[in-house]
C-alpha cells in the first residue's frame, strides 16, 4: 500500500516539470547590441539549433526592441525555436550603445539566474549585427562561437585583460576602479580585436591602440606567461656588438621580443592624497628575439639591455598612463588601492573622477633577462 | 507531563551524532544569502560580526548544556513545565512550537523560491511543497533513529560542495578586506545578530538532549557542530566580500548561490543549477529535524498521538506554504521568524539559566 502510492505520486509529479526538447530549442550563443537612428536597441542573436534534417546548425536573427529581453520576445517570432539563453556565451555592445552607459542594457544579464556569469563581453567599433553575420573562414559552427574563442584563446595567452562578466561587474561596482573590455571590429569581413575600450564606470570613452594594451595590462594585472615587443634605441648596445659579425650589426633598429613574461608589482599610494601614488614593477622574462647580434656572453651586456628595457617600458608605462589620464579614466585602481590605506579623505566614485586628471604615479621598473634561448 | 523523559536504550544515539544534528539543523536556507544581509549591516567587515557571533554561538551551547546537565533526563518543555509550572509552561511549549512551525515554513518557501528564480520558473509550488513534505513525513515515521540518520548521510551527501569554492576563491580580490575595522561597532552588533537569524535551529539541542546515550560526552560534539557551522558562514561570507565588490554583494540576493555561477567542467557547463538542486539535500535535514520536533513536542504537551499529528502538520504545511507567493510576503515572513527566533534562541537560554541557578540555591537553603 504504501509503496504503491508512492509510485502513484512520482509518476504522476514527474509530469508536471516541463520539458525541453533539443530539436524544439534554439540556443542562443551570442549576441550584439546596436542603437538603431530612433534610440531602441538592435539585437542580433546567434543560436544553435539542432535538427535532424538540416545541414547548418546555427542562424542569425535580428530584432529591435527597447530591452534585452524585449529583443528575445521580438525575434521569438522568427524563428520556430523556442529561444533559450542559458548558454550565452559572449555579449557584444557597439560603442554607440556603450556610450550611453551599458548596465541598464546589463541589467538582464545579472538579474537572470539562467544566464552564465563566465560569458565573455566585448565593444564594437562596427555595428555588432555585421559582426556577427560576417563571414568567417575558420572551422567554427558559427560566428558568435568563433569570436568567443577568439578572446577566450587572448585572455589565456594574456594578449588582453580578462573579460567575463564577472569580472567586468566587479571592476565596475568597486569604488576607484572602471572595468575594461575587448574592442572588436572587422578587418576583411572577418571579426579581430583592435584594443581595449576604456570605460568612466559603464560608460564607453575611448579604445585604445594595441600597444597600449600591453602597458594597461601590466599596470593592471601580473604576468604569469605574456609576451611583448619593445623597441630600444639603435645604438643603445653598441658597445657590446659581436666583432666575427659578418653583417652590419648596427644599421637597423633595435627590437627585442620578450617571452614567458612574469611579472610582480606594488602599487603604493601616499599618505592622504590619492593623486601622487607610486608603482614598483618587477619583471622577468626570456629573450627569444633580438635584431642585433649582441655578444651576450659578456654580463655587462646583459645588465645594459636588462636597464635599455627596463627605461623603454618605464617611457611607455608613462605615455600609457597619459592616455588613461586623458580620457579620465582609472582601470587600474589607483583610487581603490589609496582606499585600502587611508581612513580619511577617501575616494568615492563622484569625487574620484574629477582627481584624475591630476594623477601622478612614479614608476619604478626593473627587468631581468632568465634566459635567451639557444643561441649566445 | 513529566520533567523527564524514561531514557530507552533503543531508540537514542550516541554523544558524537549531535554534531550532525546541531550543524545541520543550524545550516540551511540561510546559508545562502547569509554574505548579502551581512554585508548590508557591517560592510566588508562582516568577517568580524561572524567570528564575534562564533563566539556567543558557544556561550550559548555551554549555558544550554549547564541547564541541561541540572537534571536528570529533561528537554526544554519539561524543564519550563518545572520552572514555570503547568499552565505557564505549556504556554510557552506552544510558542515553541509555532516558532519551529515558522521555521518550518520559511525553510521550504526560501528553497522553493529559489529553484523557481534558478532552474524552473513555472514550475507551481504546490510540487515542490508535495516533494519536499512527503519526504518529511517519510523520515519522520521512521522514528528518532531514521531523523538522526538522514541528518547525517545528508550531511556527507552535500559537505563536497565545500570544496567547489576553489574556484570563486582564485577570483578574489584581498584589497577589499582593507582597511580593517571601516565599520562602526554598533553595525557590526547588528551583523553579528543577522548571523544568528541565519544559524537559528541551535534549539535543537534542548530538545534531543533526553535522547543521547552517553551524556557526559556531549559537550564536544555539541560545540563542534557549532563551530563547524561558523566556519562555513565565515568562509561563504569571506569569499563574497572578496569575489564580489561591496555594491555589487548588497544587490545579489543569493551570493552563496551566486558564487557557484563561475563553477563548470568540462562535461557540466552550469555547475550551479546541479548546486540548486543539490541545496535539496541540505535543507533535507532541516525540515525533518524541526518536523520531529515539532511532532515531539506536542506529544510531550498534549499527549498528541504522533501519526495523525504529523500528518496533520503535513497538512498545514501545504496549505500554508502555497499561499502568499510574493517574495516581500516571504522576506517578512523570514524577517519574522528571524526576530523570533533570536529572542528564543539566544537570549530566552540566559533568563532559564538565571531561573535554574536560583531554584537550585533555593533548594539547597531549604535543605540546610
Amino acid at each position: 500500500m504504501k509503496w504503491s502510492s508512492l509510485l502513484v505520486v512520482l509518476f504522476l509529479l514527474a509530469g508536471c516539470i516541463p520539458k525541453s526538447y533539443i530539436e524544439t530549442l534554439g540556443i542562443i550563443s551570442a549576441v550584439g547590441y546596436d542603437l538603431t537612428e530612433d534610440e531602441r536597441i538592435r539585437g542580433t542573436l546567434v543560436m544553435y539549433q539542432f535538427d535532424a534534417g538540416e545541414t547548418s546548425t546555427s542562424q542569425v536573427v535580428t530584432g529591435e526592441a527597447d530591452t534585452s529581453k524585449g529583443i528575445r520576445f521580438a525575434t521569438s517570432r522568427l524563428t520556430s525555436h523556442q529561444l533559450v539563453s542559458g548558454q550565452v556565451r559572449l555579449e557584444i555592445f557597439e560603442n554607440e550603445l556603450a556610450k550611453r552607459g551599458m548596465m541598464k542594457y546589463m541589467d538582464t544579464l545579472q538579474r537572470d539566474a539562467a544566464i552564465s556569469d563566465m560569458g565573455y563581453l566585448a565593444t564594437s567599433e562596427v555595428p555588432s549585427e555585421e559582426l556577427l553575420k560576417s563571414g568567417n573562414d575558420e572551422d567554427r559552427p558559427n560566428t558568435g562561437n568563433y569570436i568567443q574563442e577568439l578572446i577566450k584563446k587572448s585572455i589565456k595567452e594574456e594578449a588582453i585583460p580578462n573579460a567575463v562578466l564577472t569580472s567586468f561587474l566587479h571592476d565596475y561596482y568597486d569604488t576607484g576602479k572602471d572595468p575594461i573590455l575587448p574592442s572588436l571590429t572587422l578587418e576583411d569581413d572577418k571579426a579581430v580585436i583592435n584594443g581595449i575600450s576604456l570605460f568612466q564606470d559603464d560608460r564607453y570613452v575611448h579604445t585604445t591602440s594595441h600597444e597600449h594594451t600591453f602597458y594597461i595590462m601590466l599596470m593592471k594585472q601580473e604576468f604569469d606567461h605574456g609576451q611583448f615587443q619593445v623597441q630600444l634605441p639603435k645604438d643603445a648596445l653598441e658597445k657590446y656588438h659581436k666583432k666575427e659579425s659578418i653583417d652590419q650589426p648596427g644599421e637597423n633598429a633595435l627590437h627585442v621580443s620578450i617571452h614567458e613574461l612574469n611579472s610582480e608589482h606594488a602599487i603604493t599610494p601616499s599618505k592622504g592624497d590619492p593623486t601622487k601614488q607610486s608603482f614598483k614593477l618587477k619583471m622577468e622574462g626570456r629573450l627569444l628575439e633580438i635584431t642585433q647580434d649582441i655578444d651576450l656572453k659578456n654580463e655587462e651586456a646583459v645588465e645594459t639591455l636588462e636597464k635599455e628595457i627596463a627605461k623603454q617600458i618605464k617611457e611607455h608605462l608613462q605615455e600609457t598612463l597619459q592616455v588613461l589620464i586623458d580620457n579620465k579614466v582609472d582601470p587600474v585602481g589607483f583610487g581603490a588601492k589609496y582606499n585600502t590605506q587611508n581612513r580619511t579623505n577617501r575616494v568615492t566614485k563622484e569625487n574620484w573622477r574629477e582627481q584624475i586628471p591630476s594623477l601622478q604615479v612614479d614608476f619604478d621598473v626593473s627587468f631581468k633577462l632568465l634566459r635567451y634561448g639557444i643561441s649566445e | 507531563m513529566k520533567t523527564n523523559i524514561p531514557f530507552h536504550p533503543d531508540r537514542t544515539v550516541q554523544a558524537f551524532y549531535l554534531f550532525f544534528i546541531i550543524h545541520t539543523s543550524q545550516i540551511g536556507a540561510g546559508l545562502m544569502g547569509v554574505p548579502r544581509i551581512l554585508v548590508l549591516e557591517a560592510g566588508v567587515d562582516a568577517w568580524i560580526s561572524v567570528l564575534v557571533a562564533g563566539l556567543y554561538l558557544h556561550l550559548i551551547v555551554f549555558i544550554m548544556l549547564q541547564i541541561l546537565k541540572s537534571y536528570e533526563n529533561a528537554d526544554i518543555l519539561g524543564i519550563q513545565q518545572d520552572l514555570f509550572g503547568v499552565w505557564i509552561g505549556k504556554a510557552l511549549g506552544i510558542i515553541y512550537v509555532l516558532y519551529i512551525y515558522m521555521l518550518l515554513l520559511t525553510v521550504i518557501k526560501n528553497y522553493i523560491e529559489v529553484v523557481q528564480v534558478f532552474i524552473f520558473p513555472e514550475m507551481p509550488i504546490w510540487l515542490m511543497s508535495l516533494f519536499l513534505l512527503s519526504l518529511m513525513v517519510y523520515s519522520i515515521l521512521g522514528g528518532f533513529r531514521v531523523v538522526v540518520g538522514t541528518s547525517v548521510v545528508f550531511f556527507f551527501l552535500t559537505i563536497w560542495l565545500v570544496f567547489t569554492i576553489y574556484k570563486p576563491i582564485t577570483y578574489m580580490d584581498w584589497e577589499h578586506f582593507f582597511p580593517v575595522l571601516q565599520t562602526p561597532v554598533p553595525d557590526l552588533l547588528k551583523g553579528v545578530q543577522q548571523v544568528t537569524f541565519s544559524v537559528l535551529g541551535l534549539e535543537i539541542l534542548f530538545f534531543v538532549y533526553p535522547f543521547i546515550q552517553d551524556k557526559k560526552r556531549a559537550a564536544l560534539p555539541a560545540h563542534a557542530g557549532v563551530l563547524f557551522t561558523t566556519f562555513l558562514i565565515l568562509l561563504v561570507t569571506v569569499v563574497s566580500i572578496g569575489y564580489f565588490s561591496p555594491d555589487q554583494l548588497k544587490s545579489t540576493v543569493w551570493a552563496t548561490l551566486s558564487l557557484f555561477k563561475i563553477i563548470s567542467f568540462s562535461i557540466l557547463e552550469r555547475f550551479d543549477f546541479i548546486a540548486v538542486a543539490l541545496w535539496m539535500m541540505v535543507i533535507i535535514p532541516n525540515i525533518v529535524l524541526f518536523g520531529w520536533m515539532i511532532i515531539h513536542s506536542l506529544n510531550r504537551l498534549f499527549n498528541a498521538p504522533k501519526k495523525p499529528s504529523l500528518y496533520g502538520l503535513a497538512f498545514l504545511l501545504f496549505i500554508t506554504s502555497i499561499t502568499a507567493e510574493k517574495r516581500v510576503a516571504l522576506n517578512e515572513l523570514t524577517d519574522w521568524t528571524g526576530q523570533i527566533g533570536f529572542w528564543i534562541v539566544f537570549v530566552y537560554p540566559l533568563l532559564i539559566y538565571v531561573l535554574v541557578l536560583l531554584k537550585k540555591s533555593m533548594k539547597k537553603r531549604h535543605a540546610s
